[in-house]
């Protein structure tokens, strides 16, 4: 054989070995428990979040930083219960199996309360409320409330509360990965109405300078809360997270925080 | 929605962007280097006479092809640390990749092996060398610059499947892209932004395809 290729094959074969010990000597070893909560790193809150839901949890163009209602939230959160904070951007598809395996504490209030959820996570208390409306092009003047949406084209993002909702009403029901997506096919004439929540929809409104906008009031109510790994570990956190929410609440710091981030949308 | 040149001009952009790219370029080539390696095994058993080592390497074929690339990232990445296997976000990545590429590349390892006529084995046999010697010195060297061309496929392949691995916490290219859209809307410019790195990627692969294809025209005969 060739003597270079056969060298070729040997250095392969040295990556492989390499890369299989590297790994076996990397994989990380069970963490001791910290005295008060059992963390994925002790002394830090670890939080998975999907990262593209402004004004929720969502990458700031500028600074590269995840901001947002959540992010305030949970660094308030993380510095009354003396823990350092830290975000993992994960994609919505693997942020439930990825809880489950413990690369996050938990995660971030962007997910709506289901009883279908509930069966595989623990949720908070209800962190933030807000309901379904309705979103369509500015020169629209016959829908107004979800009724209308018979016959009509919906666009949503798959896998949410929107998807089911829009059900209800139409048979055309168009879905989309991300929500920015479902705001550009509208406003490309691919749709006649997009179902989100309030507080997401403000934030859209404005940056389409006039092209969209929100019809009908919240005909629903969505709840969403920080998700927990259902173990009895996780049980302890929960309970000290709740019991910062609800002191947030009543020192005011929640809502200084909320209305910051949520603006509010003309009828 | 008017097209939005200035984005082009966001030189931070292409700074987030271009870690991203880095990201995926660095886990498909050492994806691509664990899958040629094991591919090239997985073919050789494929066509030795030992039923046992056939049948390991057409299962693992069979799984391997045969269920989603996102499936088998989130069970490395996952599913395994409820056995008690734990790897980091890299490795996972690394490993879901490596795995899956090397059932593809067998076929065209076992292929390529297939191509070369049976009468050179015969030939060798006659002048007295083994199967194993056989398969050395004249079958893979001569199947290996068959191989190349879809070799080169592969990689390009894999490079864009790569972006996959944001499913376990890796922000890749693609999804630093759709990070930034979703904060500035500016889908079409991004995903024209994120579509030049991409061919900036498989530009320079397929540049040193045709190097090596040249090289093993010239060398290995």
């Amino acid at each position: 054989m060739n003597r270079k290729l056969s060298s070729c094959i040997g250095y392969f074969l040295l990556v492989f070995v390499f890369l299989i010990t590297a790994c076996s000597s990397m994989a990380e070893t069970k963490q001791a428990p910290l005295s008060e909560f059992d963390l994925v790193e002790p002394g830090v809150l670890t939080i998975g979040a999907d990262a593209a839901y402004p004004p929720h949890t969502y990458l700031d163009a500028d600074t590269k930083q995840l901001v947002g209602l959540d992010v305030d939230l949970a660094n308030e959160i993380g510095e009354r219960l003396g823990l350092e904070v830290k975000f993992v951007t994960i994609e919505w598809k693997g942020i439930i199996p990825a809880l489950q395996a413990k690369r996050f504490d938990i995660i971030t209030a962007e997910m709506n309360i289901t009883e279908e959820r509930k069966s595989t996570v623990d949720f908070s208390d209800v962190v933030f409320t807000s309901g379904h409306v309705l979103v369509v092009r500015s020169d629209n003047t016959d829908i107004h409330k979800p009724e209308d949406l018979t016959g009509r084209i919906v666009l949503v993002p798959i896998g949410t509360t929107e998807e089911q909702e829009a059900k209800k009403y139409t048979e055309n029901v168009k879905t989309y990965s991300l929500l920015s997506e479902c705001f550009r096919e509208l406003q490309l004439g691919r749709g006649d109405a997009i179902i989100v929540e309030l507080s997401v929809a403000s934030e859209y409104i404005k940056k389409s300078g006039g092209a969209l906008k929100v019809v009908s009031g919240p005909w629903t109510e969505t709840q969403s809360a920080f998700a927990f790994r259902k173990d009895t570990a996780s049980i302890k956190l929960r309970e000290a997270i709740n019991k910062t929410l609800s002191e947030m609440r009543s020192d005011g710091t929640y809502d200084l925080i909320l209305s910051h981030w949520i603006v509010k949308v003309e009828q | 929605m008017p097209f939005d040149f200035s984005v082009f001009l966001r030189w931070d952009f292409y700074v987030f962007l271009g870690q991203g790219a880095l990201i995926t370029f660095f886990i498909s080539t050492i994806s691509q280097f664990i899958g040629v390696f094991l591919g090239l095994i997985l073919a050789l058993l494929q066509s030795s006479r030992i039923s046992i080592l056939k049948n390991f390497a057409k299962a693992y074929i069979w799984i391997f092809r045969g269920t989603p690339l996102l499936v088998q990232l989130i069970i490395i990445y996952s599913g395994l640390p409820q056995l008690g296997i734990r790897f980091t976000e890299i490795q996972s990545a690394i490993i879901g990749l490596g795995l899956n590429s090397a059932a593809y590349i067998s076929e065209i390892f076992r292929a390529s092996i297939d191509a070369i006529d049976i009468s050179q084995i015969e030939a060798a046999r006659i002048d007295g060398a083994n199967d194993l010697k056989a398969m050395q010195h004249i079958i893979l060297p001569q199947s290996l610059r068959i191989a190349v061309p879809p070799l080169g496929n592969e990689f390009i392949a894999m490079l864009k499947n790569s972006s996959l691995v944001s499913a376990i916490s890796l922000s890749e290219l693609l999804h630093r892209t759709t990070l930034l859209i979703s904060s500035t809307y500016k889908s079409l410019e991004l995903f024209i932004m994120a579509a030049m790195f991409y061919l900036i990627m498989t530009t320079v692969l397929t540049y040193f395809q045709s190097k090596l294809e040249h090289y093993l025209q010239e060398n290995v005969k």
